[in-house]
C-alpha cells in the first residue's frame, strides 16, 4: 500500500510556474528531490510534508512523520531535552526520559541536553533534529539538505541510521542539489528542471 | 468614509466566525487530550505554560492593582460615602457601590489594564513563534496547535482575569477596613455596605462577564498572531491590530451585556 501520495500539481509562485505530476512515495523508499536553487525542490518536499497547501488533499497512510530542516526546526522557548520530549507526546509511543537521553548519548549530545537552541551552532542544531527523527521513528522523514553542515563522521553515522531506517521502519524523502547525497544508498531520484523565472518544472522519474 | 464603515460592520461577522472556529478548535483537542489521544504528559507542559501566563497577566500586575485598590476604597468611603451622606442621600450609596463600581466599572476597568499589558504581549510572542517557523515545526511533527499555543494563553487568562478580580476585591474591602476610622465610618456601616453589595447574583453577572472578556482578549491576540504574513515587520502591525479590535469587541460585548441585564 502506498505510504504518501500527492496529486498532481500545477501552480504558480511569484512569477514562477510550477508543474508537479503526481507523487506516490512507497513504504521504506529512499527518495531524492534533486534540483537547482529555485527549481521547487523545498517547495515540493514542504508540500509532501503537509507544511504547504496542496491543490487536493494528500494520502497518508502512515501513522508518524518527522522533518529535518535546513535552518531552525526546533522550538527556542524549550531546552533541547524539553524540545525532544515535546515531539513524542503527540505520539503513541511510549518514550521516557531516559529513553531520549541514552539516544542523545548515542550522538554525543548529552552535556547539551539542557541548552537552549539558540546557543547551539548549526551543526549541532541539525544533530538535535536527526536525534529527534531517531526518537519519533516515523514512517516517512523528511529532509532538508540532509549531509549540508555535517562532519565526516556525522555522515557516516547519519547514513548508517538512514539505510537501517529505511530497511527496518519506514521512508526517507529529502530534497538536494546534488545526486551524489546517499549515492551508495541508491535512492530513487525525482529531478527537478527549471530554476529560471517563467519555466516551468517539470520532473523525471 | 461610507465605504471604510461599511467594511468594519461587514468584516464583524467574519470576525466572530474566525473566533468561534478558533474556540471550537481548542476545545476539540482538549477533549481529545481528556480521551487520552494524546500522551497525559502533555498536561504538565500543558499547566507550566498556563502559570506562566498566569505569572505574567495576574502576579506581574499585582502592585498597580493593589495600588488601585486601595485609593479606590479610600475614595469610595472619603468622597462617594462621605460626601452622600453630608447631603442625606447614603441610601444611593449602596446601589452606585454594586451596580456601577463593582458590576460594571470594576469588570471594565481590570479588563483594559490587563488589556493593556498582554493583548500585545500574546499577540506579538505569537507572531514571533509564527516567524521563527515553530508552527512549521508543529505541523511537520503532527503537534496540536491549539494546545501548544491557544490553550495555554486562554486558560491563563481566564484564571488571571478571576484570580485578580478575587484579590482586587480582597484589597479593596481591606482597605476600606482601613480607611474607615478616618472617614467616620464604623465597623457595622461597614460590614452592611459589603454584605449587602456582594450579592450571590453580582458575583454570576461579574463572573460572566470577566470570563467573556478573558476569552475575548486571548482568542483575538492568539488568531491575530497567528495569521500573520512570515515577516518580523508584521509583528508590531498585528499587536497594534489585536489591541485595536479588542478594545472594539469589550466595548461592544459591554453594551450586548449591559442591555441584556437591564432590559430582560
Amino acid at each position: 500500500m502506498t505510504l504518501l501520495q500527492m496529486p498532481k500539481q500545477d501552480f504558480r509562485v511569484g512569477n514562477q510556474q510550477f508543474v508537479f505530476p503526481e507523487i506516490a512515495i512507497q513504504p521504506n523508499e529512499l527518495v531524492g528531490l534533486i534540483g537547482q536553487t529555485g527549481s521547487g525542490k523545498s517547495i515540493l518536499l514542504r508540500q509532501l510534508a503537509g507544511l504547504m497547501d496542496t491543490q487536493a488533499p494528500l494520502t497518508f497512510t502512515g501513522k508518524r512523520k518527522a522533518f529535518i530542516f535546513s535552518r531552525g526546526g526546533l522550538f527556542q522557548r524549550h531546552s533541547i531535552l524539553e524540545n525532544l520530549r515535546l515531539a513524542t507526546l503527540f505520539t503513541d509511543l511510549n518514550i521516557s526520559t531516559k529513553d531520549i537521553e541514552q539516544v542523545l548519548q548515542q550522538w554525543n549530545l548529552q552535556s547539551i541536553q539542557d541548552k537552549f537552541p539558540n546557543q547551539l551552532n548549526a551543526q549541532t542544531n541539525k544533530i538535535v533534529q536527526i536525534v529527534r527523527a531517531v526518537v519519533l521513528q516515523p514512517d516517512i522523514l523528511f529532509i532538508e539538505k540532509p549531509l549540508v553542515g555535517l562532519s565526516p563522521h556525522q555522515i557516516e553515522q547519519f547514513s548508517a541510521w538512514i539505510a537501517e531506517h529505511v530497511q527496518n521502519r519506514g521512508s526517507v524523502v529529502y530534497s538536494e542539489e546534488s545526486t551524489r547525497t546517499f549515492h551508495a544508498l541508491q535512492p530513487r531520484k525525482i529531478m527537478l528542471d527549471g530554476g529560471h523565472d517563467n519555466l516551468r518544472t517539470v520532473m523525471h522519474h | 468614509m461610507i465605504t471604510s464603515l461599511g467594511r468594519t460592520l461587514l468584516s464583524f461577522p467574519q470576525w466572530l466566525g474566525r473566533l468561534c472556529f478558533l474556540l471550537v478548535d481548542m476545545f476539540v483537542e482538549l477533549f481529545r487530550l481528556l480521551r487520552r489521544k494524546y500522551n497525559w504528559s502533555l498536561w504538565g507542559t500543558l499547566r507550566t505554560q498556563v502559570l506562566l501566563q498566569v505569572w505574567y497577566t495576574a502576579i506581574q500586575i499585582l502592585p498597580l492593582l493593589a495600588l488601585i485598590a486601595v485609593g479606590l476604597g479610600g475614595v469610595l468611603l472619603g468622597f462617594g460615602f462621605g460626601l452622600l451622606r453630608q447631603l442625606g442621600a447614603e441610601e444611593i450609596f449602596l446601589p452606585l457601590l454594586q451596580y456601577g463600581i463593582l458590576g460594571e466599572g470594576l469588570p471594565l476597568g481590570l479588563t483594559l489594564i490587563i488589556l493593556a499589558r498582554s493583548s500585545t504581549a500574546i499577540t506579538a510572542d505569537v507572531a514571533t513563534q509564527v516567524v521563527n517557523g515553530d508552527l512549521d515545526v508543529m505541523k511537520a511533527h503532527g503537534m496540536s496547535i491549539p494546545l501548544l499555543i491557544t490553550t495555554p494563553r486562554l486558560l491563563g487568562l481566564l484564571l488571571s482575569f478571576l484570580s485578580v478580580f478575587g484579590i482586587f476585591i480582597g484589597i479593596l474591602i481591606g482597605s476600606t477596613l482601613l480607611w474607615a476610622p478616618l472617614v467616620d465610618v464604623t465597623t457595622q456601616q461597614l460590614y452592611q455596605i459589603w454584605t449587602n453589595a456582594l450579592t450571590l447574583t453580582e458575583f454570576e453577572w461579574i463572573g460572566i462577564k470577566l470570563i467573556l472578556n478573558a476569552l475575548l482578549i486571548g482568542a483575538i491576540a492568539c488568531y491575530s498572531g497567528l495569521h500573520i504574513r512570515r515577516d518580523i515587520r508584521e509583528v508590531p502591525k498585528a499587536s497594534s491590530q489585536a489591541v485595536m479590535l479588542t478594545l472594539a469587541g469589550v466595548f461592544l460585548l459591554e453594551g450586548v451585556l449591559l442591555f441584556i441585564r437591564w432590559f430582560r
